[in-house]
């Protein structure tokens, strides 16, 4: 099974074509990095991947569904396999740590208690605990991160997308997210797929493939011959 | 895993929703309410009926003026204050990518940004009409003793031009009122492309224009079409 399978995608905003024909396959498993310069189409490829963005032309498989085809409903279904991890970290301003994570499941009947202990754990796992009752803006950049990834990951799913999830961030706090990235990919489930968007080097070890976005073209690099551990 | 109807914070975003833009609501509302309605409309008309000696009149006229006025400043006031609160929060939650944070989290943005402000519309549509009748009707009343007016004779027209189907026909209106602040300006600005301040800025202009003219046709509608069937029919 594919994780991603994406055709032809072309966007245009206005007179500039960002991505032009552009195809990817990502098997079930893979680590992934686009990378390429700010405003080459990394992030609308990422949008357009998530069904937040139309493509003018091509089609988009998430885990073998086409997602220009889903309902709105099927949509919020599929999208409950996807963690996406946005470049500017949103949070919801009003709602504290613990509500924003408890989004995802707003619209479920799990039990308080469980929500709960889910919360503690990922907070636990983005080294984050204690933080359940703080307001978005109490939080540092890196600890803001942070706390967006704990959202997409609370609910474990078979895809996580990064969008330069390094960007905006001091040394220390970079490579505090770039070993959370490593560890995740492992240890979410064995058939985590992941894709991260950047254009910093220093994420590239630790993915399986990587793409360069080029004049709206996808380009395959040359893989890594292993992969080094963050430390 | 089964859905909720409703999502779990609905009743806490409607509580925040309703009480926000309250306190300012309501001063707003007795401001336009004791001098629009009450000290400009009524002052003038006194000065006219007192010309033919028919100011015991006047206690009709502030019937009258609390059941088509009020709910049409009401709901002007309420645009002002909770309807661009509104859509002002919305716009700068999807400029912020907050609202495709929503949507990636698998809920619909209508579901839970739109419902509590529809609630909320509604709930300080109708709650604020109410005040605003009361306020209305206090200030014609200490208006027109102030101005030597018979009072027994404004309270006698004020009781016979009185009619409970005012009052039915004025929480209707509100309702469609509190329809329209709590939807429309949500509504445009949650399906307007935001991508920097210019576009938040149109957003809003956009989404307060639509709502104020609909508030108007609403307006015209009850008073010409239900009032007086025969101007249309």
């Amino acid at each position: 099974m594919k994780a991603i399978q994406a055709q032809g995608i072309t966007k245009s905003f206005g007179s500039q074509r960002v991505l032009n024909q552009v195809s990817l396959v990502v098997p079930v498993g893979q680590f992934v990095a686009i990378i390429g310069p700010n405003g080459c189409g990394k992030s609308t490829l990422l949008k357009i991947i998530t069904g937040l963005l139309s493509p003018d032309q091509g089609s988009v498989l998430i885990f073998d569904q086409n997602i220009d085809q889903l309902s709105n409903g099927q949509l919020a279904q599929c999208r409950k396999n996807i963690g996406l991890v946005f470049q500017q970290s949103p949070l919801l301003s009003q709602r504290d740590v613990a509500d924003n994570l408890t989004l995802s499941f707003e619209c479920t009947n799990i039990a308080t208690a469980e929500i709960n202990q889910r919360i503690k754990e990922t907070l636990a796992m983005v080294n984050l605990e204690g933080y359940e009752h703080k307001m978005p803006w109490q939080l540092s950049g890196g600890e803001r991160k942070r706390v967006a990834i704990a959202c997409a990951i609370i609910r474990q799913p078979a895809l996580l997308l990064y969008d330069e999830p390094t960007s905006n961030l001091d040394p220390r706090n970079k490579v505090l997210v770039i070993e959370l990235m490593a560890k995740l990919h492992h240890s979410l489930s064995h058939q985590t797929t992941s894709v991260v968007v950047s254009h910093d080097p220093d994420v590239l070890p630790l993915v399986d493939r990587i793409l360069h976005l080029q004049n709206g073209q996808l380009i395959e690099q040359t893989k890594p011959e292993t992969r080094k551990e963050v430390t | 895993m089964t859905k909720r109807i409703l999502p779990r914070s609905f009743w806490q975003d409607l509580n925040q929703a309703i009480w926000q833009p309250f306190w300012l609501s309501l001063l707003l509302v007795f401001f336009v309410c004791w001098f629009v309605a009450g000290f400009l409309y009524l002052t003038q008309s006194t000065l006219s009926l007192q010309t033919y000696g028919l100011t015991y009149l006047l206690g009709g006229y502030s019937i009258g003026l609390d059941r088509e006025m009020v709910p049409f400043l009401v709901a002007l006031t309420l645009l002002l204050t909770a309807g661009v609160s509104f859509s002002s929060e919305l716009a700068n939650m999807k400029s912020s990518e907050q609202v495709d944070l929503i949507k990636i989290t698998g809920l619909d943005p209508i579901d839970y940004l739109i419902l509590p402000r529809l609630g909320a519309g509604i709930v300080l549509t109708v709650g604020l009409t109410i005040v605003g009748w009361v306020f209305a009707f206090i200030d014609c009343y200490l208006i027109s003793a102030l101005m030597n007016v018979d009072m027994p004779g404004f309270m006698r027209t004020a009781h016979d031009f009185f009619q409970y189907s005012f009052v039915g026909f004025g929480l209707v209106k509100a309702i469609i009122n509190g329809l329209i602040i709590g939807l429309i300006p949500s509504w445009i600005v949650l399906r307007s492309k935001i991508n920097n301040s210019l576009d938040i800025r149109r957003a809003i202009i956009t989404a307060s224009a639509v709502s104020f003219i609909l508030l108007i046709l609403i307006f015209v509608f009850f008073a010409v079409v239900l009032h007086y069937p025969g101007v249309v029919l």
